[in-house]
């Protein structure tokens, strides 16, 4: 063991004194750093925008003046995504999806407002965040740093003096890997501390979820340190092992990834917004408009009603029928629009299931995946915010139905046009929406984020299997 | 008990398909300087890297102390101190740092006495010795290899081409050092270019040709080889 912390040393020497070195050495720090400050201040503004605007949108709903009850479904609210705290190392999928969403009746609106979009092209190819620089440039300067650590002994013939010390190939092996490995550990740190501050409120398992994260980040640049030092080791020049592993940098950092989502999209093809969207209009049609109370769809409604209270006409109902009509009506139209969403929902799913594969060809399509899942950016998360979203609307439309049911009679509702008296006596005192509780996100738990980490997290433990074996190969056929 | 420190029996070694070394046997004592001579591809470094457990022989064995150097590498190479041709060193690290270094990897862990010492007998200038060694000429960088070598205080010594890119001051206190360790007991085996040099400090002189041993000379009871009739069948050989 003792050998293994000499030649770690002994390495770390050698890049501070040399300018190459230092020179990669001091960029990757930089980097990791300005990543840390650049990302941590914008997440923050984006978090803070995000909850200034919920405020303001909670403040215009609330001072809504007293309405009748149906304008209020109408007009609508909006709810926005607060951002995860682990957003400042991986911001995930926030970037690319919506976060925000508009609640009315008999819609689910798509979320907007993607960060990305607003940015421009260049952020949907990946921004400067923690993540991007530990998944994509950490390696690469690791390569950098480490491409000539075995092949430069040979080189030099100071593998004949270091075996000639007794020094074993796998402990020189160990050695350099330790070297490389501490350099990764620096770079890792700016961002870990960063995770750490801002789940500093241990708010629904975050910092747990900071640890594991950190973890599979240790494995995922274990696994370049392994294969960067085995490389070296193999090849017989500097030269040879630094194409070969700029080779395998482009194929699995650049490339595989963007061929997982493209292969993804083809092999299981989403339709387009516009054909869903009529075939949704077309299955709501089929059960009626809720906003017509002669709607022969709700004929059957009507019958079991009246039977029900056992009067004879709608009027005599103890309770507005419109509201009845309104209340079922958004409950028919939310059973198909949850059906739609669930549908979409598990196409999504599937895509980037099959994106997920290609982890077994690629480290960093599963560190991508399991960061992403970790940092609470990822996709069953937005599915989160819009199932619970989803929720807060229906409980929204639902309530100011039962108001509409409640607060008039069907002859003043049917009259709330004829004069400005007619009006005022349908309209709700706007108490009802002021003592509305506001949409209040609960993040998904550390489990349930372990959870859709696990697989990808499982693969990463595979790679890191093969490169220690590919690591302990190398040394059995390492010759000076 | 044997006092044979290096032993090669039969040996036989191929390389790219070639036979380097066929069928070559020898012993060197505890306390002796066994010199082998021979031209470009004769198999001189060849015997060395397989006494260090570098190379696999294809036959035969090559034993240090008694212990097989193709079996027990790591354990053969603590007992063997190597001086390859070109001092095998890290530029960028000074005397001082190759040398702790280097010892601390052999876990020998000497004092700053001896490290000073080690360096005085092989006569490194004490200005250089905070350098790193990007700065020193080949023979300045021979001399701290040396000095490596004589610090690890081993029972066998293996050095090829040891006084290449010396002057010939510093060859002469080489030398000495040489035969000072050998009337330590250390064993020494030299290949070489120089028939000189070897004529001087060895008690055998071994002629190698196309990986076989063809001649053995013995140094007299003065000690001393006559370099004529060496050289006369070397430069034999070597025209052959």
């Amino acid at each position: 063991m003792k050998t293994i912390y000499l030649i770690a040393f002994d390495e770390l020497r050698y890049w501070r004194r040399s300018k190459t070195a230092w020179t990669v050495l001091v960029t990757l720090l930089l980097i990791s750093v300005c990543a840390a400050v650049v990302s941590n201040s914008e997440v923050s503004r984006r978090a803070d925008e995000r909850l200034a605007q919920q405020a303001e949108a909670d403040a215009i709903f609330q001072a809504q003046p007293d309405r009748h009850p149906h304008r209020m479904v109408h007009y609508g609210h909006y709810v926005y995504r607060t951002a995860s705290p682990l957003a400042v190392i991986d911001s995930g999928i926030d970037s690319m999806v919506g976060t925000s969403v508009f609640l009315e009746g008999h819609r689910q609106n798509s979320a907007t407002f993607a960060a990305a979009r607003e940015t421009g092209l260049l952020a949907r190819f990946g921004s400067f965040s923690p993540a991007f620089t530990l998944q994509t440039l950490l390696p690469l300067l690791l390569i950098l740093c480490g491409f000539a650590s075995v092949t430069r002994e040979k080189e030099n013939k100071t593998l004949y003096q270091l075996v000639g010390q007794g020094v074993g190939n796998s402990s020189l092996l160990f050695g350099k890997s330790l070297a490389l490995w501490f350099v990764a550990l620096l770079a890792l740190l700016p961002l870990f501390l960063l995770g750490f501050d801002s789940t500093a409120n241990e708010e629904f398992g975050f910092r747990s979820s900071l640890y594991s994260m950190t973890f599979g980040y240790l494995i995922y640049l274990s696994i370049w340190v392994l294969l960067i030092v085995s490389v070296s080791a193999l090849l017989r020049t500097s030269a040879q092992s630094l194409s070969v592993l700029l080779g395998l940098w482009i194929i699995t950092v650049v490339l595989m990834p963007r061929i997982a989502s493209a292969y993804a999209g083809v092999s299981a093809p989403s339709p387009s917004q516009i054909e869903t969207n009529l075939r949704v209009a077309e299955t709501m049609r089929s059960g009626g408009d809720s906003h017509d109370i002669e709607d022969t769809a709700f004929a059957d409604l009507r019958s079991l009603t009246l039977a029900e209270y056992d009067v004879e006409k709608i009027e005599d109902l103890p309770f507005n029928y419109r509201g009845l009509v309104a209340f079922r009506g958004e409950e028919a139209d939310t059973e198909v629009l949850t059906q739609f969403a669930q549908e979409r929902m598990e196409q999504e799913l599937r895509q980037k299931q099959i994106a997920d594969s290609f982890s077994v060809l690629s480290p960093v399509v599963a560190i991508r995946s399991f960061s992403m899942a970790l940092a609470g950016t990822a996709l069953q998360d937005h599915h989160h915010f819009l199932r619970a979203a989803e929720d807060y609307r229906y409980n929204m439309v639902q309530t100011f139905n039962r108001l509409q049911m409640a607060e008039m009679t069907l002859a003043e509702d049917l009259a709330r046009n004829d004069s400005d008296e007619s009006g005022r006596r349908t309209r709700v005192d706007s108490s009802a929406w002021t003592d509305m509780p506001v949409f209040e996100l609960r993040s998904l738990d550390h489990a349930q984020r372990w959870q859709a980490g696990s697989n990808p997290g499982l693969t990463m433990g595979l790679w890191l299997f093969a490169s220690f074996v590919l690591l302990l190969l190398s040394a059995r056929r390492l010759h000076a | 008990m044997s006092n044979c420190a290096l032993r090669a029996s039969d040996l036989e070694v191929i390389r790219g398909g070639n036979a380097v070394l066929s069928g070559m046997s020898f012993e060197v004592k505890q306390g002796e300087v066994f010199a082998l001579l021979g031209g470009n591809g004769a198999g001189k470094s060849t015997t060395l890297l397989t006494f260090m457990g570098l190379l696999q022989p294809n036959g035969g064995i090559a034993e240090v102390l008694g212990q097989s150097a193709a079996k027990e590498p790591v354990a053969v190479r603590n007992q063997i101190a190597y001086l390859p041709e070109n001092a095998a060193l890290y530029d960028h690290l000074t005397a001082w740092e190759n040398l702790t270094y280097f010892l601390s990897l052999s876990q020998v862990r000497p004092d700053q006495a001896s490290l000073s010492a080690a360096l005085d007998s092989v006569s490194l200038p004490i200005q250089s010795r905070g350098k790193p060694l990007k700065s020193y000429s080949k023979g300045m960088r021979q001399k701290v290899a040396i000095a490596l070598a004589l610090l690890r205080e081993t029972p066998v010594l293996l050095l090829d081409e040891p006084t290449s890119g010396l002057d010939p001051s510093a060859v002469e206190d080489f030398h000495n050092i040489i035969e000072r360790l050998a009337k330590q007991g250390v064993a020494v085996l030299m290949v070489t270019h120089d028939l000189y040099g070897a004529c001087h400090v060895a008690h055998r002189v071994g002629i190698l040709r196309a990986g076989q041993l063809v001649e053995v000379f013995e140094a007299d009871e003065d000690g001393s080889i006559e370099i004529a009739t060496v050289r006369d069948l070397f430069l034999q050989q070597q025209a052959a």
